[in-house]
């Protein structure tokens, strides 16, 4: 351990590194091809394929369109390389000469166009050429959470190693879990145990969630559930664990961080023990909301024994550092879940890719925050 | 002090509050105290500068951060010794003074504990409004705890410590001192934009 602060000072220089590096904007100009499409006249572009090179992101900014267009009445699209119509961008009025593109999902949108349509009774006049713009760059979250990953592999294999921990006493710490519901909090061999029940419980609900799309989408949610369970408590911990010493808790950090990652071993037991209803679930089968919906339910019954086992287990039973912890621990995995999906799978282009990650940045509150302010002003979300 | 002096200012206040009455022992312990807080502080500002992509300004807003703080208390000063005199309050300037140090060593901590959560917000999240929301949020909590650890001091005696003590006093103080911290913010602004010089 002694080359940990060496080990700790690199990691952070590592993170840091996507600050120092510069995004490349790309602009093509492309041209458009009338068609006539049920009797209607409609005047797309051509499709416009971003060359992305592997580890790289790709996000769109903007498409700029001949200015006389704007506020003549006419409507537009953005379609994908599927000739689909995107979501946010269906059946919009084109009211200014600059369309933004930021919105579009680039993980999923391998080729766009825009496509303008012009109402009978409105003149058409001729346009010009479709500015497309877009930014692509090396993908340091990408390469971030690849090193984290690695990183807590390595650890978790070295220390397996170190402390020669057999799979016998992964079920032994497991059934103890599952029946007596409290555990030693002194011995630091736990906390590798418990991981390790994490990993392996929370892999099997993965694997049942990652069923409704199928393939390679198991796989992606076989490591990405436990990984957001253990990465949220890793950013968290620090926080709450501080906050709570300042309002009066005695524990020590690692009574602390057993007692946490417990509740999560309780929270991923639940789960799985749910997996085969979920399971069941898919093959019925029902549709991609209410698969949500379900899990959505089986989270919150799964997180709240979890919650009150470690509020049962804690010493210092105090209810606002209980609280924040909720509230700190929540708000970390909310965005990070954000951040890692698809966890269900994709609305929509089912016949494209499964990503791994969506490469569309964005935050979970400013995304919740829009959901409530459009449905709000009446506009459809 | 036998445990260091973070330890004991997240576990055991009371073993700080003694050295109150003791002024010939505070020459270090001034020092840790205003050591922890100023690299508290500087830390959260560069981390908070990681919002823009440039090395500089993540040590501009540090220096920032630091001025922002400590700029606001200074000029802030006066105005709580005179509230907590007129409140009964028999402590020196310079009794004050040392419980603000400590305050702000403990806003310091609470700055470092926040970190991994405000680079991992920062790193994610491009929107403006929730970053401005989300350090709002941190540095008025912080600055709650270094209150209350300021109003336990306050009401510390030597062998007890009375709870409720000064607390109006306190608050109307805060929301003095909400305000200098506001306009401080808004007269030190850009603070997610890049800028030329060091303000």
């Amino acid at each position: 351990m002694k080359y940990a602060k060496y080990i700790i000072t690199c990691s952070f220089l590592i993170i840091c590194l996507p600050f120092l590096s510069k995004a490349e904007e790309t602009n093509a100009i492309v041209s458009f091809i009338p068609q006539e499409i049920d009797d209607q006249i409609i005047y797309p572009s051509r499709f416009v394929i971003p060359e992305v090179k592997t580890f790289h992101y790709l996000s769109y900014d903007s498409v700029k369109i001949n200015p006389a267009w704007a506020n003549k009445g006419y409507y537009f699209e953005i379609w994908n390389d599927q000739n689909r119509p995107l979501p946010d961008y269906k059946a919009r009025k084109l009211e200014t000469d600059i369309i933004d593109l930021s919105r579009v999902d680039a993980t999923q949108t391998k080729a766009i166009r825009i496509v303008i349509f012009i109402p009978d009774n409105k003149e058409a006049l001729a346009p010009g050429d479709f500015a497309f713009s877009w930014q692509s760059g090396f993908d340091w979250r990408l390469l971030v959470f690849t090193i984290f990953t690695s990183l807590l592999i390595i650890l978790i294999i070295i220390f397996s190693i170190y402390y020669r921990l057999k799979p016998k006493e992964i079920l032994k710490l497991t059934k103890k879990l599952s029946f007596r519901g409290n555990i030693e909090t002194d011995s630091k061999k736990q906390i590798i145990l418990l991981i390790w029940i994490i990993i392996i419980f929370a892999g099997i609900y993965g694997v049942a969630l990652g069923y409704f799309m199928g393939g390679i989408q198991i796989l992606y949610v076989l490591i990405k559930l436990p990984l957001l369970f253990i990465g949220s408590l890793f950013i968290s911990f620090i926080t709450a664990y501080v906050l709570n010493l300042l309002l009066g808790g005695k524990e020590k950090a690692t009574a602390v961080f057993i007692n946490a990652l417990s509740a999560l071993a309780i929270t991923s037991l639940i789960l799985a023990s749910l997996a085969p209803v979920l399971w069941f679930m898919i093959i019925i089968p029902n549709k991609h909301d209410i698969i949500v919906f379900i899990n959505v339910l089986f989270f919150g019954i799964a997180g709240l024994i979890g919650a009150l086992f470690f509020y049962k287990q804690s010493r210092n039973k105090n209810i606002l550092g209980f609280l924040l912890w909720l509230f700190l621990y929540g708000l970390v995995a909310l965005q990070l879940s954000w951040l890692l999906r698809p966890w269900v799978g994709l609305m929509e282009n089912v016949d494209i890719a499964i990503p791994f990650l969506r490469l569309y940045d964005g935050n979970v509150f400013v995304e919740i925050f829009n959901i409530i302010t459009r449905a709000g002003s009446g506009h459809a979300i | 002090m036998k445990t260091s002096i973070i330890k004991t200012l997240l576990k055991n206040k009371q073993e700080i509050y003694e050295y109150l009455f003791h002024e010939e022992r505070w020459n270090k312990l001034t020092i840790k105290l205003l050591l922890i807080s100023l690299f508290g502080i500087a830390f959260y500002g560069l981390v908070m500068g990681t919002y823009v992509d440039e090395w500089q300004h993540w040590f501009k807003i540090s220096y920032k951060a630091i001025l922002l703080i400590y700029g606001s208390i200074i000029l802030c000063v006066p105005a709580l010794y005179v509230f907590t005199s007129i409140a009964g309050s028999n402590h020196t300037l310079k009794q004050i003074v040392f419980l603000l140090l400590g305050a702000l060593a403990t806003v310091g901590i609470v700055f470092t504990g926040f970190l991994p959560i405000v680079w991992f917000f920062t790193f994610c999240t491009k929107d403006i409004v929730f970053i401005r929301v989300m350090h709002g949020a941190i540095i008025f909590l912080s600055l709650s705890f270094g209150l209350f650890y300021f109003q336990q001091g306050m009401n510390y005696q030597p062998d007890k410590i009375k709870k409720h003590g000064y607390f109006g006093v306190l608050f109307l103080w805060m929301l003095v001192f909400s305000a200098v911290l506001l306009q401080m913010a808004i007269k030190l602004s850009p603070w997610f934009n890049s800028f030329k010089g060091w303000w």
